[in-house]
């Protein structure tokens, strides 16, 4: 019985040191994370997210709509950055809004970027828009967002 | 600075507020377990002040520290009289230099989380704006609950992690990225301390600090502490279900009742393994014959779930909605899902390089299970109730997975890892349990780690008769 409480020991000995150990291996989890982290300190300026953070502090009053244009539902870069605006801007500004359609449905359809006309001035004032981010893409192309105040 | 400082006081008075009144006597690793529970308790008190339609501001909370202190003077009070004595502080030995690789792992989860702030997707699109709805705008008032346009974020997710968050948020007077993300931190420090203690009442000391440490530096848990994921956070407070419903001496029902609102709070997924684990504690508190803790943990966990079902039934289920989807059998992956499901988590649980050979502890646990069967007849009924847990979390993720409306090939790559890290908690509560029934075994009348305590009744675990 002794034997066997030692076997046990030891096993839970071996098992807990490859744990361990398995941080030292190359491409392992937590080197890559930590590695992550060091890039984001060395330029913490450059990375997707602080790009929209910045791009939604030039909307400092009301709410955002966010009009895309010529950006493909099949293209998965096309539904990364679409996402990534909606939900960064949506998290940034809270409380303040970021629309992405006049409607009430949850976003993400496909109909988002195939069947829309831009929003009319007098829905934009009545949901307290003021700014109007509009993402176009030409020719395979990203364009720089242009930002349009609504008038009061 | 200072708003870390108060987190972590708030923390440690509520736990420990808690722990003196509910688990008297108390032993001196039983101490340990404070910050977990503090943690989980101010989270769910942050949830009940919102559903009372009180804001999480810093007097609220300072009011929940107010009463935390009276309850620790009454405590006080009582010890005076000599109705309760308070456990003998010993120094730590030299085995507690065992726990040093989770302590390094909380250095660089401490580095990687104030760095990453809140990037990572869920971070934000799911947990940070809800801590902001939750903070500015409370939890009946805020589009962040009612509007199907936000439904990214899932808006009837349960929100114990926003809160934890939102409290942050209101010590450091306003929504921020960096000083919340001490609440991962602490988390994760919470965790490595309950889990040390849970150890400790299982194992050999040397074997248990050995482990905790080295569960605790596993690259899967190093790299998602930081992101700001609740994932980490409902590994944590499953632990701590698990240990309740497999401990030696059988809690307070009351404690191992908030302990499972604790996790039904965290995530959807914590929601389905609290109703299982609590399904088992019931089952083992009537094994024992005792009827009047069973009924005392199911009326006690499920009154203080009634807010949150209540709040639940008024959010607009926009997402997923798997419950409709299993009940209606609705499995549009079928065979085909199933294979793949095993291949992908298989590829992930063998990575050396995430996980170390943790995973190889449940058929190592089966193999001792296997050569020691009649030595380990004394723990033969918690080690069922574990094999059940496993199962059936496995068997409901598998399910949800079937009739998942993604397409498999691209959700199970980014969420496995998730599944097998709510899954591994179980494992290591097998694992432990074999153990403590060979020690069980090899010297019935010595105590494991005997822990000074002043109690006749303190964690003995060769006071209770085999099972």
């Amino acid at each position: 019985m002794e034997r066997k409480r030692k076997v046990y020991f030891w096993t839970c000995c071996l098992v807990s040191a490859s744990c361990i150990l398995a941080n030292f291996l190359p491409g392992s989890r937590s080197a890559r994370a930590l590695a992550r982290a060091r890039k984001l300190r060395a330029d913490a300026t450059l990375t997707e997210m602080a790009m929209v953070d910045k791009l939604f502090a030039s909307a400092p009053t009301g709410n955002v709509f966010l009009f895309f244009d010529g950006l493909d539902p099949d293209s998965t870069v096309d539904m990364r950055l679409v996402t990534t605006l909606t939900y960064r801007g949506s998290f940034t500004l809270y409380p303040r809004r970021v629309f992405v359609d006049e409607r009430m449905t949850p976003i993400l359809q496909r109909s988002l970027l195939t069947e829309r006309d831009r929003p009319s001035v007098a829905w934009l004032r009545e949901n307290g828009v003021h700014y109007v981010f509009e993402v176009q893409k030409r020719d395979g192309v990203i364009l720089p967002t242009r930002i349009h105040k609504v008038a009061p | 600075m200072i708003a870390i400082i108060l987190f972590t006081i708030l923390c440690l008075l509520i736990g420990a507020a808690v722990l003196f009144w509910l688990q008297t006597p108390i032993n001196a690793g039983e101490l340990l377990t404070i910050p977990l529970i503090g943690l989980g308790v101010l989270g769910m008190s942050c949830f009940y002040l919102s559903f009372c339609g009180l804001p999480i501001r810093w007097w609220t909370l300072t009011t929940l520290a107010v009463l935390a202190t009276i309850a620790l003077s009454a405590f006080g009070i009582r010890v005076r009289r000599g109705g309760v004595r308070l456990p003998v502080l010993k120094r730590p030995g030299k085995e507690a230099l065992l726990l040093l690789p989770g302590l390094c792992a909380l250095g660089v989860i401490g580095y990687t989380a104030f760095v990453y702030r809140l990037q990572a997707w869920d971070s934000f699109a799911v947990w940070g704006i809800k801590a902001k709805a939750l903070y500015a705008e409370g939890l009946w008032s805020s589009a962040c609950f009612s509007d199907p346009r936000l439904a990214f974020s899932h808006l009837d997710y349960p929100l114990l992690f926003p809160a934890q968050l939102g409290a942050m948020h209101a010590l450091t007077g306003g929504p921020e990225t960096f000083f919340c993300k001490y609440v991962c931190v602490f988390t994760f420090l919470a965790g490595l301390l309950y889990f040390a203690h849970s150890a400790c009442s299982r194992l050999p000391k040397s074997c248990a600090l050995l482990l905790a440490g080295a569960v605790f530096a596993l690259p899967t848990l190093i790299d998602q502490a930081g992101t700001g994921y609740a994932d980490v956070t409902l590994f944590v407070f499953y632990l701590a279900v698990v240990h309740q419903l497999t401990a030696e001496k059988e809690g307070d029902p009351f404690l191992s009742a908030i302990l499972v609102t604790i996790l039904a709070m965290t995530k959807n997924e914590g929601l389905a393994l609290a109703a299982m684990a609590a399904a088992l504690i019931v089952v083992r508190h009537l094994w024992a014959g005792e009827k009047r803790s069973a009924v005392r943990f199911a009326t006690s966990a499920g009154l203080m779930l009634v807010p949150l079902f209540v709040w639940k039934l008024t959010v607009p289920d926009l997402h997923e909605q798997y419950l409709s989807r299993i009940l209606s059998g609705d499995f549009r992956n079928g065979l085909y899902g199933l294979g793949l499901i095993t291949r992908i988590a298989w590829i992930d649980v063998k990575q050396l390089s995430a996980w170390g050979a943790g995973w190889t502890l449940l058929p190592l646990a089966a193999a001792f299970l296997l050569w020691c069967r009649r030595d380990l007849s004394s723990v033969r009924k918690r080690l069922i109730l574990l094999s059940c847990l496993l199962a059936t979390q496995v068997g409901l993720y598998v399910t949800v997975y079937l009739s998942s409306p993604t397409a498999l090939h691209d959700l199970l790559p980014v969420t496995v890892w998730r599944l097998s890290l709510h899954c591994f908690p179980p494992v290591l509560y097998i694992w432990m349990t074999v153990g403590q029934g060979l020690n069980r075994a090899v010297d019935p009348k010595k105590d494991i780690n005997t822990v000074p305590s002043t109690s006749p009744c303190a964690l003995s675990p060769q006071t209770e008769t085999p099972e």
